[in-house]
């Protein structure tokens, strides 16, 4: 520390100022960072501990946004308490050198549209990964570039708990790999066998979803979650997309698929295949298209099993980790566990993309160190930025909306919430640290009773404006799940489904055949979330709300209190608790109104926005 | 061939990593922008970019085009009329509000058309230019007599063009176009870009901004001689009202010089140095020696010489040489397209419009010479002008009694005078004066210019109607309440209540939430002077809401840096411009860099730094920190990050707002290097950087230590004047 002017020159003492250069907060800080497809995100491990976690598309407002996660990265030094000279090594997710040779490979297909080979030649001309997180995030240090699927790969086991488990990474694509068959051991994760693009399970699956009218990359779990309605009949039909090949190989039939030439994701021979037209976004659904989600569910789920019978036969472990796009289809992980060979499954809760930076973030720990991250098990995923109380407040304050404050009367707050909750009323619930990851798990989370009959039209009706098909999901209390949901183990990141077998009727959560994704809570990870429930149990001998993310349809999930206060506003939830503060519809002033539709953020920014309608890869 | 054979797929790879340099991706851009590459969609290789303002149908002859900006042609009863569009609603707010232009009756029509200028920017909708054209026009022939349609479109540039010939269908007797303030380099075409290439190559910036007043008068050139060649060939008179520009109280940013070979930016920097001296001793002899040798240096493509000179001029009571270098310093920096663009018609812009409106046999309007001729000589400011281009009542009633006087001429064979029509009862009503000097004020102050400017416009909306008051401090909460969005603040509700659809339509539009150091000072004064006491309130609210006793305060943040008087720093921070492929973290373009905060006297504060010299930077060099203009501490740093912890004592630190000062060490001048990756930035259609990098922060921090007032509320003290002065 150096002191500067020690004395005033009058004789009296005054203190001066002093200066010193700022110690390093943590051994080690590794930074994971994904970007460029979708859902880019920022990851901060501290000395091997995860300690933040969030999606650019958070701040941005900007849902799926895919550039550079400038903000999440500010985000993870302000929560690691470090700055940008403390950043020991950067782990970038994918490899950006392999990903071009991809896109050019794409280019050598004859008959190339000139736009699809003025794109390719767009990404060689454009600066790389690397060369933009120092450009335009300004770090200069220690950069570790690894593959998509290792990133995948590591994303989930490094964070499963098990000392050693056979590892299965399935989705659209990364950079040269579709899919990867390995296993972790200790700090170690070794891949065996690899499937190549275009060979993709989740194009595969991507194909149909763009068939049946919804939106590529974001709908998927709209196909997973109509297929319960239909039956398989085109089973046979969607059996000849995929040749499934020896090992753990397989061949997509690329007649049926448009994406290496068309702007959407199938060609006309799925259509003649499957003898109907693709459904019309937006416009009704029919049993044909919830057959066609059916039958692409069965086929994903048997060649699913068929590999993870494969991998286990390589590597014949009890643990299995997954992770890519295609391993948040839940039900097909259900299946794999239940009717395949291994006997523990952890999936990585943000499996996309997303999960890449955590993936890459613990590649680079064990790159510098030798040792894997100091992770048990992943307990929770509350790894964004948290909620200001004084902020909220504030915000409350300055505005003309008259609010409850409940600080330091948790329990009436719990109270409060509770009687509207059984009054029938919908619950916006900010709460804590957000959600890293594509679910809301009780951080920012909107809450219904699931006994009432009415509640999943009504809530798709007040804000979320979605397919009526579609189920919403319960939380549970951990100390009570088993007496209502056919699972023998917890699940708390709502990566499972299983049979409802409660004696209460839970219509608002359960699925057309019986099944509903659970999460378990207990108090440890959401203290908060555990107490609402455990009020609720007392209250009505049902230990489950229903919870679905805090959001309005075509937007990210919400993220600050003015976030969550804008998504009330704009939509028709009762009531809104943030933190200690209770916000009712009664109590928004008049003009806010009139607001309509502004909200935070918007897409101008083309290098935010993320196709829909296709998958190009590039 | 249903995929490219698998054994490509190493030659792919191959042909990725070859390419994937920063050199090779240069490369491959710049094949394809010359066409060596075929390239079918990128608008790159286009000549003509299309407009980015909606004025008629796309890929219709605009004479043909069912649409004349927000409205369509609609025929019912054989008679044809246009009618606005439902799904051009987004841009209603930008045009007149009319909603159906009927079909031409027997009164004679007068078309007016142009941009923001003419559609009275600020006191639009409750006044504007054409409605005092009609005004002067039922004046003179009996209301209605003469039917005036309204064009003027805000954020109009070339497009005018479209407007005017798709215009035509409307079968006016006389149009009047009143534009060229946005009339400035469009992105560049290849040919554009070669030859700017060539003109950095071989003349530097000075060689850019030649190129650029060309493409410029070119452009300018063609844009009015297609308006004017349509009109006359339909037997169409024709008025064009050439703009001026405030040059008497408009102040660009002062920029440090751009890039400059043989490192005689060092040179400018001293000389810029010596002149402030000069400047701060009134050695005005001096200082007007040094701004012409800063000039020579720069070869006038920076403002900073020019206003220097101005200065100069005007303590020599030389007001010919003053207003010759506000004009100047107003065409210094039209090449410079990495600093906010302020609308503006540059010399070149009105001698190509003089030029073809001559050779049309057209009549002009010229505003700089007649706002000379109704100011007797004076350099024209802020009796005629809102801001940079916007007239306010006076230069309206001006403006549009020569036009006026044109179309009688024109229409009637009647010669009358412009200032016959100039009549004082053309104007809006005191409360619309009085809000739109607010907003005129608000617009000015977020513009970076002085507090005497801010200040009057701030006295004028008082002097006009004293309900501004409550909308002023009204707009103060709205503003220091940081956490709180705008829409949905209790002072939005205010102001909804108490203001004019005038002030709905700018004061959400062209804000910013910010401190507003400088604005608030100026309303609270103004208050002051006209008896409303608000000053011990808003230094209240300073305290209550930004005290770094309160919450830790980032300096980098725009609302705290955006009063520190650093425009050209701050254009890389403004959440409204900033794009994700853009540089993220702070850059200084002076040898100083400055941040302010909120602090309490007595307590003291640590400041948190992380900062770096430019990457060129080769060995380690000392900065140093200041606080409230007293050296607080100094220390070496690199090219590398590196954080530093100051903690600064108590009696340092001042009530309300602190003023922190890091000084930059002159780093070395890649000149050379650095116009090179410029010109790669501009082909890029990236953001260029043309100025010299003194030092660069990621995070700046101020923390209080804890050591706070027991009741701050209690202590009501100078916080805002002692921040101004």
């Amino acid at each position: 520390m150096i002191n500067h002017d020690a004395s005033n020159g009058n004789g009296n003492y005054r203190p001066t100022a002093t200066l010193s250069r700022r110690a390093k907060k943590g051994q080690l800080n590794v930074i994971g960072i994904s970007a460029g497809y979708h859902d880019s995100a920022c990851t901060l491990l501290q000395d091997g501990v995860l300690v933040a976690a969030a999606q650019e598309e958070r701040f941005s407002r900007v849902k799926n946004d895919k550039s550079l996660p400038v903000k999440a990265f500010l985000y993870c030094l302000q929560e690691g308490g470090i700055t940008i000279a403390d950043v020991d090594c950067v782990g970038y997710y994918e490899d950006p050198y392999l990903k071009l040779g991809r896109q050019v490979w794409m280019g050598f297909m004859p008959n190339l549209p000139p736009t699809r080979r003025d794109a390719i030649l767009d990404r060689l001309s454009r600066p790389q990964p690397p060369q933009m997180i120092m450009d335009i995030m300004g770090y200069q240090g220690r950069l570790e570039v690894f593959d998509h699927h290792l990133s995948h790969a590591a994303s989930s086991y490094y964070f499963s708990g098990f000392d050693e488990a056979a590892i299965l990474t399935v989705d659209g694509v990364g950079d040269w790999a579709t899919t990867t068959y390995g296993f972790g051991k200790g700090p170690d994760i070794q891949r065996f066998e690899q499937v190549d693009f275009p060979d993709s399970l989740g194009f595969f699956y991507s194909a149909i979803t763009g068939y049946l009218g919804f939106e590529v990359n974001e709908g998927e779990y709209k196909v997973m979650g109509l297929a319960p309605y239909g039956e398989p009949e085109y089973a046979d039909q969607i059996r000849k997309l995929v040749d499934v090949m020896s090992e753990g190989q397989y061949r997509l039939n690329m007649k049926y698929f448009g994406f290496l030439t068309e702007d959407r994701m199938y060609t006309q021979e799925l259509i003649d295949l499957l003898g109907q037209p693709p459904r019309e976004p937006e416009s009704e659904l029919n049993q044909f298209h919830m057959d066609v989600a059916k039958s692409a569910q069965v086929v994903l789920e048997e060649i699913l099993l068929e590999k993870t019978q494969y991998l286990h036969s390589k590597y014949p472990s009890d643990n299995l980790c997954m992770a890519g796009g295609v391993a948040l289809n839940v039900v097909a992980n259900g299946r794999c566990l239940r009717e395949g060979p291994f006997k523990q499954l952890f999936v990585q809760p943000a499996a996309g993309d997303a999960g890449g930076a955590v993936g890459a973030a613990a590649l680079a720990h064990v790159r510098v160190t030798g040792e894997p991250p100091a992770v048990k098990r992943l307990e929770h995923v509350y790894f964004g930025p948290t909620n200001s109380v004084s902020d909220a407040y504030r915000f409350l304050k300055v505005s003309s909306a008259k609010f409850e404050d409940f600080r330091g009367k948790e329990d009436e707050l719990i109270n409060f919430t509770v009687d509207r909750l059984i009054d029938g009323k919908v619950v916006g619930w900010s709460q804590g640290r957000m959600e890293f990851g594509p679910r809301a798990l009780g951080g920012r989370s909107i809450l219904a009773d699931p006994r009432r009959p009415e509640m999943r039209d009504r809530i798709n009706a007040l804000v979320k404006m979605r397919e009526a098909f579609r189920p919403f999901a319960p939380a549970v209390l951990e100390s009570a799940f088993q007496d209502h949901f056919a699972l023998n183990h917890t699940s708390p990141f709502m990566l499972e489904t299983c049979d409802v077998i409660s004696e209460i009727d839970l219509p608002a959560i359960t699925h057309i055949d019986g099944s509903a994704r659970i999460q378990t809570v207990n108090g440890n990870a959401n203290p908060r979330f555990a107490k609402l429930l455990e009020e609720f149990y007392r209250r009505t001998g049902c230990p489950i709300l229903l919870n679905t993310s805090f959001n309005m349809r075509g937007e990210p999930i919400v993220c600050t209190p003015v976030d969550a206060v804008r998504c009330f506003n704009r939509s028709q939830i009762d009531l809104l608790v943030i933190e200690d503060f209770v916000l009712e519809r009664s109590g928004i002033p008049a003009f806010w109104e009139s607001l309509g539709h502004f909200a935070r953020g918007a897409p101008t920014d083309a290098q935010r926005v993320v196709e829909h309608s296709v998958y190009t890869m590039l | 061939m249903d995929r490219p054979p698998e054994s490509l797929k190493p030659f792919a790879d191959r042909v990725a990593r070859t390419a994937a340099s920063e050199d090779a991706a240069q490369l491959i851009h710049l094949l394809r922008l010359s066409g060596l590459i075929p390239n079918s969609t990128s608008e790159i290789t286009q000549p003509n970019p299309p407009p980015t303002a909606y004025v008629c149908e796309p890929s219709v002859a605009p004479a043909e085009s069912r649409h004349i900006g927000i409205w369509e042609r609609k025929t019912e009863n054989r008679k044809t009329s246009f009618v606005r569009r439902l799904e051009a609603m987004d841009e209603w707010p930008l045009w007149a509000n009319i909603a159906r232009i009927e079909p031409k009756g027997t009164k004679p029509r007068v078309l007016f058309m142009g941009e923001s200028v003419a559609r009275g920017y600020l006191y639009d909708p409750d006044f504007t230019p054409a409605m005092a054209l009609q005004m002067i026009f039922d004046g003179q022939f009996g209301e209605g007599e003469i039917d005036v349609i309204d064009l003027a479109r805000t954020n109009l540039g070339y497009e005018v063009r479209e407007l005017a010939l798709a215009a035509l269908q409307l079968e006016p007797d006389i149009a009047i176009v009143f534009a060229g303030n946005n009339w400035g380099v469009a992105p560049p075409t290849f040919q554009d870009i070669a030859e700017t290439d060539k003109a950095i190559a071989t003349g530097g910036i000075a060689g850019l901004k030649r190129s650029c007043d060309e493409y410029i008068f070119r452009r300018s050139r063609s844009t009015v001689s297609d308006i004017a060649s349509a009109y006359k060939s339909r037997g169409i008179p024709l008025v064009w009202i050439i703009p001026e520009f405030n040059l008497s109280d408009w102040r660009e940013p002062s920029t440090n010089a751009p890039h400059l070979p043989e490192d005689l930016n060092r040179e400018w920097l001293s000389l810029y140095e010596q002149a402030q001296h000069a400047v701060s001793e009134s050695d005005y002899t001096t200082a007007e020696t040094l701004a012409k040798t800063m000039v020579d240096v720069d070869q006038g493509v920076c403002v900073t010489g020019y206003y220097l000179l101005a200065q100069c001029r005007r303590r020599a009571d030389d007001v010919d040489g003053q207003r010759k270098y506000l004009e100047l310093a107003r065409d210094a920096a039209a090449w410079d397209s990495s600093m906010m663009y302020t609308p503006k018609s540059h010399h070149v812009t009105q001698d190509a419009i003089r030029e073809v409106m001559r050779e049309h046999e057209y009549q002009t309007v010229d505003l700089p010479a007649l706002f000379k001729q109704h100011l007797n000589g004076e350099i024209p400011g802020r009796r005629l002008f809102l801001d940079y281009c916007h007239l306010t009542t006076e230069g309206i009633q001006v403006a549009m009694g020569a036009a006026a006087s044109c179309v009688v001429q024109s229409l009637k064979g009647v010669g009358l005078p412009w200032y016959v029509l100039v009549n004082d009862r053309v104007a809006p009503s005191r409360e619309t004066e009085a809000e739109a000097s607010l907003m005129a004020a608000i617009h000015n102050a977020h513009r970076w210019q002085s507090y005497d400017v801010v200040h009057h416009l701030c006295a004028r909306a008082l002097k006009c109607s004293p309900h501004v008051a409550g909308l002023m401090i009204n707009y103060i909460y709205l503003q220091l309440r940081k956490w709180a969005p705008a829409r949905m603040s209790e002072a939005e509700e205010q102001i909804l209540r108490v203001g004019s659809p005038l002030i709905h339509r700018y004061i959400f539009r062209i804000n910013e939430k910010r401190l507003d150091k400088l604005l608030t000072q100026a309303i609270v004064d103004a208050l002051e002077n006209v008896g409303v006491e608000a000053r011990e309130q808003i230094e209240r609210l300073y305290r209550e809401e930004h005290s770094v006793g309160v919450r830790d305060v980032d300096l980098l943040d725009y609302f705290y840096c955006s009063s520190a008087d650093q425009p050209q720093e701050l254009q890389g921070l403004d959440p409204n411009s900033r794009v994700s492929s853009e540089r993220q973290y702070y850059r200084a373009f002076w040898p100083h860099s400055r941040f302010v905060f909120v602090g309490e006297a007595n307590c003291t504060v640590n400041l948190s730094l992380t900062c770096r010299l430019p990457r060129a930077t080769t060995e380690r060099r000392k900065i140093s920190v200041a606080l409230n203009g007293k050296h607080e501490v100094e220390f070496d740093i690199d090219a590398q990050w590196s954080s530093w912890e100051i903690n600064i004592p108590p009696q340092d630190i001042v009530d309300g707002l602190n003023e922190v000062i890091v000084r930059w060490p002159i780093p070395e001048f890649y000149s050379d290097e650095d116009l090179s990756a410029a010109t790669s930035d501009l082909c890029r259609h990236r953001l260029p950087n043309f100025y010299p990098i003194f030092g660069e922060i990621h995070s700046f921090i101020v923390a209080s230590n804890g050591q706070l007032a027991k009741n701050p509320h209690a202590r009501v003290e100078v916080a805002i004047s002692s921040a101004v002065a």
